[in-house]
C-alpha cells in the first residue's frame, strides 16, 4: 500500500488552517472581549499597548533625532500579544499542597478537548484541487499551465478523474456524537483542576463545574436531535450539505432550538451568565484559583477558543455551515438564472462565509456575556433541568411526529 | 484599741457610714457620686478655694464646699440638684474667663480636669467681651517643670505640695485678683526631688514636665501597672507607653507604699531600658564560639551547669537584686535544690541614684533585695556556704570552678572595679552571665544570656517594708529574648530538677504575689510600613 | 429659600448615563409578567439595548475616523464618557474633590500647624505621623518638627481637614497621587509646604497665638 500523499497534504493544510484559525481567534477574542465591553459601556477600553515606532523629531538644538513614538497601538490590539507574553513569562507557581500530576494535567485536558472538538466541523466547501486554477481569468494565463498540470496529476485518482476533498479535519460518520463526547470530557478539566488544587474555593468551583456541565450536556444533546431527525444523519458534513437551501437552515427549521443550544453551549463553556464554577464574587476564581502563569492562561485560552468552537458548531448546525445562500458549486442560482463562478471563487466565498458567520456568532456570545446578569446557582440548575430539558424533549417528540408525517406522505 | 467612731449620713438618698472626720466629698465617692473638684487632692491638706465641689446640705444656710465639710450623723446631702449644677456652671464660667482655649497644644488635654468638667457642667461659649488677661507663658520653674501662667486656675495644689509633702516651700502665689500667679519663691527654681508631682497634680496644663512635653498626646498612651525599680521603696507606678516605648511614668496610689507620689529619679529610670542592652546571647566555650541562637546558648548553660553539678562546692551563684520574687524563687530552687551549691548570695545591681531622704527614697537602689533573700537566695550556713564577699575571695583564690552571675553591677562590689573583675574572673573556669545589661561580666563570661528589663516582664517585688507589689509586662522584649522565669524553668527541666511552673501566674501562688487585674488587650493598631522618607526625590 | 423644600440636585456630569428622570421601583419577590418570565424575549430586548449602544458607538467611531482623516480629530463627537487618562482629564472634576494634602503657612512661611495631633487622631487610616517640637516663639509654642502623610494609605476622607483647629491642613483637588516608588508616597513636611502653598490671612492664625482679640 502506498501513501496517499494528496490526502496527507490536504489534511496538513486543514490542520494548519484549523489550529491557526482557532489559536489566533482565541487570542484576538481576548482583545475583542475587552474592547467590545468597553464600546458597549461607552468606555474607551484597552488602548495602552504599543509597539515603539521610530519617527523623526526635531532636536532641541536644531537638527533631527529619532524619537520612539508610542502612538502605534492599533486600537489596543497588541494587548492580546502583551497578555500572552505576560502569561508565558510570569512565575509559574505550583502550590506545595496540590496533587502535582493531576494539577498539571487539568489545563491540558481543557485545552485539548476544546481543540479536538473542531476537528469534525467542516469549515469550507468541497474542493477539487485540480480545478482550482480553472476559471475565466486564470485559465488565460499560460504561465500557470505547469502548475495546473501538476495539480491534476497529484490530486488525480490515477484514472484521470479529479478527486474531491472536504475542508474538514476528520469526516466522521458519528459527527456530532463525537463533539458531545469530546466536549463532555472537558468536565474532567474543571473537576480535576478543582479537586487537585486542594483548596476549598477550587473544590467548590470544580463541583459546580461538573454538576453544571453534566446537567447542560443533556439539554445540549437533546436540543439538536430534532435537527438530526430532519436531516436523517449525525454526520456534520452531510448536515451542512443538506443546508444548501436557505429553507433547510437550522435557524429556519428549529429557531427555538437555536436559543436552547446556544444557552446550553454557553453553560458548557462556563461563561456569564453561567459562570458559577468561576464565580469571581464568591469563589475567587473557582476551579482555577490556584493556577498561575500559562496554566491559568490555558484555562483562559480554552475558554476563548471554546467561544470560536461554539460559534463554528452553531454555524454548522443552524446557519448552513459554509453555505452562502443561492451559491451552488457552479455559481449563484437565482431561480432559473445562473451566475457562473469559477471553482476557486466558490471555495473562497464559502470559506469567507463560514469565517464571517463564526465571527458574528463570537461577537454575539460576547454581547450576551456583557449584557446578562449572572444566574444564581439554583437558577442555573432549575433552568437546566426544568426548562431546557423538558422543552428539548417536547421538541423532540413534536419533531419526530412531524418528520413521521412528512416522511409518510 | 479604741473603736473607730463612725457616722451615718444620707447622700443622694442613700445611707453611707464613714469614719468620723471624713469629708463629704470623700463620703460621696463611696456611693459613686462624683463631686467635681479642682483644688481638693486626697494627698494634700484641704484648701477649699476652687468652690467647685459645692453640694446642698439640708439645714445649711448656703451650699457648702464638700471637701471642707466633715460628715455628721444624720446629715442629708444632695450632690446633683439643679441649684448645685447651676453653681458649678457659674464656677466653671469664672474659671474659664481667663483660661486660654489652647487645648490643641496643651499636653494636659485628654486628662485635664477643666476640660472634663467643662464638658460635664458648662458646655457653653464664653460671654467675655474683653481681652483675656495675659500672663507669662513659658516660665521655667526648673529643668523639669515649665509653667504656663495663663492656663493656671490658682488651685494651689502645687503650692500645698511643696509646703506639706516635700516641705521645701519653693512655690507660692504672688499678686492678687486676676494678676495672681504661682511663682518660685525668691526667683530661684524648684529644687526638690519630687517636683514632677506638681505637674501630675496640676488639674490643668499650667505645669508641664519638660520630659513629656509635646512627646505624645495622652490618648495614644497605653497604661500598664508596674513598679519603680529605682530604690527599695518600690513605688507603684503606671507606665504610659506607646509603640513599645515608655513615654512617661506616673505614680499609682498605694497607701502603704508610696501614697500618691514618686520621685523624679523614678520618672527617668525608664530611659535606662534602651541603654547598654545585651541583645543577643554570647557563647565563648571551646567548640561553641561565635554567634549562638538563644536555644544553643541555653544548651551551653545547661552543659556548663551539668558539669559543675559534680562539684557543688566549687559552684557559686550570685543573684540580682533587681530580679522578681518568682525568678528568685526559681533561682534558689535551681541552685540550692537541683545543683545543691552552698554558695549563693544576692548582690546590688545598681548603686546610682538619689541619696536617702525622709519622703520616699531609700538608700538601697535595688528594688527587690528583701524579696530575693526571702525566696531563699542566701548562703547555706550548714554546709559552709560563702556570702558575696566570700565568693569573690574564693574566686580570687581559684576555688570556684563555675560562677553564675545574674544581673549587672558585680564590678561595683570590687574595689578595683572592672580591671579587678577581669582578674578575678580569669581564675574561674566557667562564668555564666544572665542579665539585661551589657555588663563587664557579660563581656568576660563564657556564656551570656540576654534577659528582659523590668518593664518587659511580669513579676512581683518586695519592698523595704516587706510589702509585695506586682509589675505587669508593658513592653515587648527585644526579639529572641526570653524571660528569666522561662530560662530558669528550662534549665531546671534540662538538669532534671523539679518543675515549679513556667509562667508568672503559676509561680505567683508560691511567692504570694498579688495578682494584677487582667486588663483588656489594647486595641490592635495596624503595623505600618511607614518610614521617614527624607532625602527621597519628589516627583 | 429652604433647600429642603425645593431640592435641587446637582446636575449629573453626563445626563444620558442616568435614568433620564424615570424612576424604577424594584420589588422583591419580583412580580414578573408571563412575557418577562419567558426570559428569551426580555433577553433579546436587553441584547438589543446593549447592541444598539455598541453600534451607535461604532458609528461614532466611523465619524471620528472621518474627522481624523481631515486632521480634526479633536472636534469629533465623543462616544466614550471616559477619558484617556493621563493624557486627557475630565473637565468637569468637581471643585470640592478631595485630593492631595497641603500644609498652609504663616505669613513668614512657617507651617500654620501647631502639632496638636488632631488630624492624626481623627485619621481612620493612621497615615499621618507628627513629631512636635518647642517653637522658639512662646506665642506659637508648639510646631511640627516632622509632619509625614503616607499618601498611599490615605483614603481621602477629609477628616484631618475637619479636625484641624487652625486650618493648617487642607485637601486640594489634585488627585495625581500615583507613583512608582512607595518611598516617594510619604509626603514630608517640606513637600506638603512647598507645593502650591497657601498663605492664610492674619485673622486665621491660631487663637492661642498673636494677635488675639477677645
Amino acid at each position: 500500500m502506498t501513501l496517499d500523499w494528496a490526502f496527507l497534504l490536504i489534511t496538513a493544510v486543514n490542520l494548519v488552517a484549523v489550529i491557526g484559525l482557532l489559536l489566533n481567534l482565541g487570542g484576538v477574542l481576548t482583545w475583542v472581549e475587552r474592547k467590545q465591553a468597553a464600546v458597549m459601556a461607552n468606555r474607551i477600553g484597552a488602548n495602552r499597548c504599543y509597539i515603539p515606532v521610530p519617527v523623526p523629531a526635531k532636536a532641541p538644538g536644531g537638527g533631527w533625532k529619532v524619537r520612539w513614538s508610542k502612538r502605534f497601538t492599533l486600537v489596543g490590539l497588541f494587548h492580546a500579544i502583551a497578555d500572552g507574553m505576560k502569561m508565558l513569562t510570569k512565575e509559574d507557581y505550583t502550590p506545595p499542597f496540590v496533587n502535582r500530576f493531576i494539577y498539571n494535567l487539568a489545563p491540558f485536558i481543557a485545552f485539548v478537548t476544546v481543540f479536538a472538538t473542531f476537528a469534525v466541523i467542516p469549515f469550507g466547501g468541497p474542493v477539487e484541487p485540480a480545478r482550482l486554477l480553472d476559471g475565466p481569468l486564470l485559465s488565460g494565463i499560460g504561465a500557470l499551465d505547469g502548475a495546473r498540470a501538476w495539480l491534476a496529476g497529484f490530486f488525480g485518482d490515477g484514472s484521470g478523474a479529479a478527486r474531491t476533498f472536504r475542508l474538514q479535519l476528520a469526516d466522521l460518520d458519528i459527527g456530532v456524537l463525537y463533539v458531545f463526547a469530546v466536549s463532555g470530557t472537558g468536565v474532567f478539566a474543571a473537576a480535576l483542576a478543582g479537586w487537585s488544587s486542594n483548596n476549598k474555593f477550587s473544590l467548590l468551583g470544580g463541583l459546580r463545574a461538573s454538576a453544571q456541565m453534566i446537567s447542560y450536556e443533556v439539554a445540549l444533546g437533546l436540543s439538536v436531535i430534532g435537527l438530526f431527525l430532519i436531516h436523517g444523519t449525525v454526520d456534520l458534513g452531510r448536515i451542512v450539505d443538506q443546508q444548501q437551501s436557505l429553507w433547510m437552515w437550522g435557524i429556519v427549521l428549529q429557531p427555538h432550538m437555536f436559543f436552547l443550544f446556544l444557552a446550553a453551549n454557553i453553560a458548557e463553556n462556563k461563561r456569564i451568565p453561567f459562570d458559577m464554577p468561576e464565580g469571581e464574587s464568591e469563589l475567587v476564581a473557582g476551579y482555577f484559583t490556584e493556577y498561575s502563569a500559562m496554566k491559568m492562561g490555558m484555562f483562559m485560552m480554552s475558554e476563548f477558543v471554546a467561544i470560536a468552537v461554539i460559534a463554528g458548531l452553531v454555524t454548522t448546525l443552524f446557519f448552513g455551515g459554509y453555505h452562502v445562500p443561492f451559491l451552488y458549486d457552479d455559481g449563484f442560482h437565482f431561480g432559473e438564472s445562473v451566475v457562473p463562478l469559477s471553482h476557486l471563487t466558490v471555495v473562497v466565498l464559502r470559506l469567507a462565509s463560514f469565517t464571517l458567520k463564526v465571527l458574528v456568532l463570537c461577537w454575539f456570545q460576547i454581547l450576551i456575556r456583557w449584557t446578562l446578569p449572572k444566574f444564581r446557582y439554583d437558577q442555573v440548575m432549575r433552568l437546566g433541568w426544568k426548562m431546557l430539558l423538558p422543552i428539548s424533549l417536547a421538541n423532540l417528540v413534536l419533531t419526530a411526529g412531524i418528520a413521521q408525517i412528512v416522511n409518510a406522505r | 484599741m479604741s473603736e473607730i467612731k463612725t457616722v451615718t449620713l444620707t447622700i443622694d438618698g442613700r445611707q453611707v457610714t464613714v469614719p468620723a472626720g471624713t469629708s463629704v466629698l470623700e463620703a460621696s465617692k463611696v456611693i459613686g457620686a462624683e463631686v467635681p473638684h479642682f483644688c481638693y487632692h486626697p494627698g494634700l491638706p484641704v484648701d477649699g478655694n476652687c468652690r467647685m465641689c459645692i453640694v446642698e446640705i439640708d439645714g445649711a444656710r448656703r451650699p457648702p464646699v464638700s471637701c471642707a465639710t466633715s460628715c455628721a450623723d444624720g446629715m442629708v446631702v444632695r450632690t446633683d440638684t439643679a441649684a448645685v449644677k447651676a453653681i458649678r456652671a457659674s464656677v466653671m464660667e469664672f474659671l474659664l474667663v481667663n483660661h486660654p482655649i489652647d487645648c490643641p497644644i496643651c499636653d494636659k488635654a485628654g486628662e485635664c480636669m477643666l476640660q472634663d468638667y467643662y464638658m460635664q457642667h458648662d458646655r457653653k461659649r464664653s460671654e467675655l467681651r474683653d481681652e483675656k488677661v495675659h500672663k507669662p507663658r513659658l516660665v521655667k520653674f526648673s529643668d523639669r517643670i515649665v509653667f504656663n501662667g495663663e492656663r493656671c486656675i490658682l488651685c494651689t495644689r502645687c503650692v500645698r505640695f511643696t509646703e506639706n509633702v516635700t516641705r521645701t516651700h519653693e512655690l507660692g502665689i504672688v499678686n492678687r485678683g486676676d494678676r495672681a500667679l504661682v511663682e518660685v519663691a525668691g526667683g530661684g527654681s524648684l529644687h526638690n526631688r519630687y517636683q514632677d508631682n506638681v505637674a501630675d497634680i496640676c488639674p490643668v496644663g499650667a505645669l508641664t514636665k519638660t520630659d513629656f512635653r509635646f512627646k505624645k498626646r495622652v490618648w495614644f498612651l497605653k497604661h500598664t501597672d508596674s513598679i519603680c525599680p529605682g530604690c527599695s521603696r518600690g513605688c507603684n507606678v503606671v507606665l504610659d507607653h506607646d509603640k513599645n516605648e515608655v513615654v512617661r511614668v506616673m505614680p499609682r496610689f498605694r497607701a502603704e507604699v508610696n501614697g500618691h507620689w514618686m520621685c523624679d529619679e523614678g520618672r527617668d529610670i525608664h530611659k535606662r531600658i534602651g541603654v547598654d542592652r545585651l541583645l543577643a546571647p554570647r557563647v565563648k566555650l571551646p567548640g561553641r564560639e561565635g554567634g549562638a541562637t538563644p536555644e544553643e546558648a541555653l544548651e551551653a548553660v545547661a552543659e556548663v551547669l551539668g558539669e559543675a553539678r559534680k562539684t557543688p562546692d566549687r559552684l557559686a551563684a550570685i543573684a540580682s537584686s533587681w530580679g522578681t520574687n518568682e525568678e528568685a524563687f526559681l533561682f534558689a530552687k535551681l541552685f540550692g535544690e537541683t545543683l545543691r551549691t552552698p554558695h549563693m548570695d544576692v548582690k546590688s545591681d545598681s548603686d546610682e541614684g538619689y541619696p536617702e531622704d525622709d519622703v520616699l527614697h531609700t538608700a538601697d537602689h535595688n528594688p527587690n533585695r528583701a524579696g530575693v533573700v526571702a525566696q531563699g537566695v542566701v548562703p547555706n550556713d550548714k554546709k559552709g556556704g560563702l556570702g558575696l564577699a566570700g565568693i569573690l575571695d574564693a574566686c580570687r583564690r581559684g576555688d570556684i570552678q563555675c560562677l553564675v552571675v545574674w544581673g549587672p553591677g558585680l564590678s561595683g562590689h570590687l574595689p578595683g572595679g572592672e580591671s579587678e573583675l577581669a582578674l578575678v574572673l580569669s581564675k574561674v573556669a566557667r562564668v555564666v552571665y544572665l542579665g539585661w545589661k551589657d555588663d563587664p561580666v557579660a563581656r568576660l563570661a563564657h556564656v551570656a544570656l540576654p534577659t528582659p528589663a523590668w518593664a518587659e516582664k511580669d513579676g512581683s517585688y518586695t519592698n523595704c517594708d516587706g510589702i509585695k507589689s506586682t509589675s505587669v509586662r508593658a513592653l515587648d522584649p527585644p526579639p529572641g529574648v526570653r524571660g528569666e522565669i522561662e530560662v530558669l524553668a528550662d534549665l531546671q527541666a534540662r538538669l532534671k530538677g523539679r518543675s515549679y511552673g513556667r509562667t508568672f501566674r503559676e509561680l505567683a501562688a508560691k511567692t504570694g504575689a498579688p495578682l494584677p487585674p487582667r486588663r483588656p488587650a489594647p486595641a490592635l493598631r495596624q503595623p505600618s510600613l511607614y518610614r521617614h522618607a527624607s532625602g527621597v526625590a519628589r516627583p | 429659600m429652604n433647600p429642603l423644600l425645593n431640592p435641587k440636585l446637582p446636575e449629573p456630569a453626563y445626563k444620558e448615563e442616568f435614568t433620564a428622570g424615570r424612576l424604577f421601583t424594584y420589588r422583591n419577590p419580583s412580580d414578573l409578567t408571563l412575557w418577562e418570565r419567558l426570559y428569551v424575549p426580555e433577553v433579546l430586548r436587553g441584547l438589543s439595548i446593549t447592541g444598539s449602544i455598541f453600534f451607535k458607538n461604532m458609528g461614532l467611531w466611523l465619524v471620528w475616523l472621518g474627522y481624523w482623516a481631515r486632521g480634526r480629530a479633536n472636534e469629533a463627537p465623543r462616544g466614550a464618557v471616559t477619558v484617556y487618562y493621563p493624557e486627557e482629564e475630565r473637565p468637569d472634576m468637581t471643585k470640592v474633590n478631595r485630593g492631595k494634602h497641603i500644609l498652609t503657612q504663616r505669613l513668614n512661611g512657617e507651617p500654620q500647624c501647631v502639632a496638636c495631633y488632631m488630624c492624626a487622631t481623627a485619621c481612620p487610616a493612621w497615615c499621618i505621623h507628627i513629631d512636635a517640637g518647642e517653637h522658639p516663639d512662646p506665642a506659637i509654642e508648639k510646631y511640627p518638627v516632622r509632619f509625614d502623610i503616607e499618601i498611599d494609605k490615605c483614603i481621602f476622607c477629609g477628616y484631618c481637614e475637619e479636625a484641624c483647629p487652625v486650618d493648617a491642613i487642607r485637601l486640594t483637588t489634585d488627585y495625581h497621587t500615583v507613583d512608582y516608588l512607595r518611598e516617594r508616597m510619604v509626603y514630608d513636611r517640606d513637600y506638603l509646604l512647598s507645593w502650591n502653598p497657601t498663605k492664610v490671612q492674619q485673622e486665621h492664625v491660631y487663637p492661642g497665638g498673636e494677635p488675639r482679640r477677645g
